[in-house]
């Protein structure tokens, strides 16, 4: 094949492609460096488990997504299976296409005050295809929240800016999607909630 | 090959090397399920995650690697030697082209209901590069 100076200019370019994809493969291809424990897990985060445990498991979630409705059941039955050895936190993480999330997540932090997160948790998830504002106040009665406390809690401002510095860090650590969670710091990549039981239940068996 | 060719060419070349970039960026995502940088929200892992997004068990950005190297490689070779069959090659990899991402970005509107920019970007350049093939083939023909 004859080398023209076109020829020329080409290889070059290939050439150059091939490098970039090369070192971004790379680039890519390294280990996530662990992030803090301190800061994926700030005062004030809806915990369950020993505070103690080696393993921790932090989940940004939206309590209007199917996906997280799906992991849901499991991150449930981790926590209740490993209380000693697994410490669980839930961080809120709702998306602008999901419209009363954010308003499902104040209403479970509201009842968090009142010592029922992750029971606001289960049933958020359990109605999340009937979720709106009058549901909302249906699950608090079912609850048997101080309803006049629970309103005021939802609607106190430090509620909807703790969501707020929530999605704010979800953003700053490259989150884009919903459930995503970090074992002991790292992120982990599931596609199925058996595969997040697999990983959690290794980690646990390593201790 | 004439200069206007020749620019047609190398247009040609480049947008094929962007979409190559492109292809093996997703692909990467893909095969190691690591999330995906993506102007339109959670869209590409919306997109990700679907099963339409792995026809036939292969992941859509594959043909989109083979596609673009299909059309990177034939426009190179056009650089040493004018082939008629080169172009013809280039056509028929763009018609197919043109046909997949149309056929993708209707199950992203319509049945996915996200949108992956990367993907967006990727049905737009093969539009162009299909527009820029047919002009060099008229050219050529002319």
């Amino acid at each position: 094949m004859k080398l023209t100076g076109e020829t020329k200019f080409f290889i070059g370019i290939m050439g150059t492609t091939v490098l970039i994809i090369i070192g971004a493969l790379m680039l890519l291809s390294r280990p996530a460096k662990p992030l803090a424990r301190e800061q994926l897990i700030p005062d004030m985060t809806p915990v369950r488990g020993n505070k103690d445990a080696k393993v921790w498991l932090v989940e940004f979630s939206d309590f209007q997504c199917p996906a997280c409705k799906a992991f849901a059941g499991v991150v449930d039955a981790l926590a209740t299976a490993h209380p000693d050895t697994l410490y669980v936190a839930y961080r809120h993480f709702p998306l602008l296409q999901h419209p009363i999330s954010k308003k499902a997540a104040i209403a479970a932090e509201a009842a968090g005050v009142q010592g029922k997160f992750w029971e606001m948790n289960k049933l958020l998830f359990t109605n999340q295809n009937s979720l709106s504002e009058s549901k909302i106040i249906d699950l608090a009665k079912q609850l048997n929240l101080d309803m006049t406390a629970f309103a005021s809690s939802s609607a106190d401002k430090k509620t909807e800016d703790k969501i707020n510095a929530d999605i704010a860090y979800g953003n700053t650590i490259g989150i884009n999607a919903t459930p995503t969670f970090f074992l002991n710091g790292v992120k982990l990549e599931v596609r199925t909630p058996n595969d997040l039981k697999q990983k959690v239940e290794e980690a646990l068996l390593k201790l | 090959m004439d200069k206007k060719l020749k620019t047609i060419n190398r247009i040609i070349f480049l947008l094929s090397i962007a979409g190559i970039l492109m292809a093996v960026y997703v692909l990467q995502s893909f095969l190691r399920n690591a999330g995906i940088v993506c102007l339109t929200g959670g869209g590409c892992e919306l997109v990700r995650k679907s099963p339409i997004s792995w026809p036939f068990g292969i992941p859509v950005p594959a043909f989109g690697l083979i596609g673009y190297t299909g059309l990177a490689v034939l426009s190179f070779l056009r650089t040493a030697k004018e082939n008629k069959n080169l172009l013809k090659g280039m056509i028929g990899i763009a018609i197919f082209g043109i046909c997949f991402v149309t056929w993708f970005t209707a199950m992203e509107l319509f049945v996915i209901k996200g949108t992956c920019t990367w993907c967006a970007v990727s049905t737009v350049n093969m539009y162009v590069v299909f527009g820029l093939v047919v002009t060099s083939y008229k050219k050529g023909s002319s």
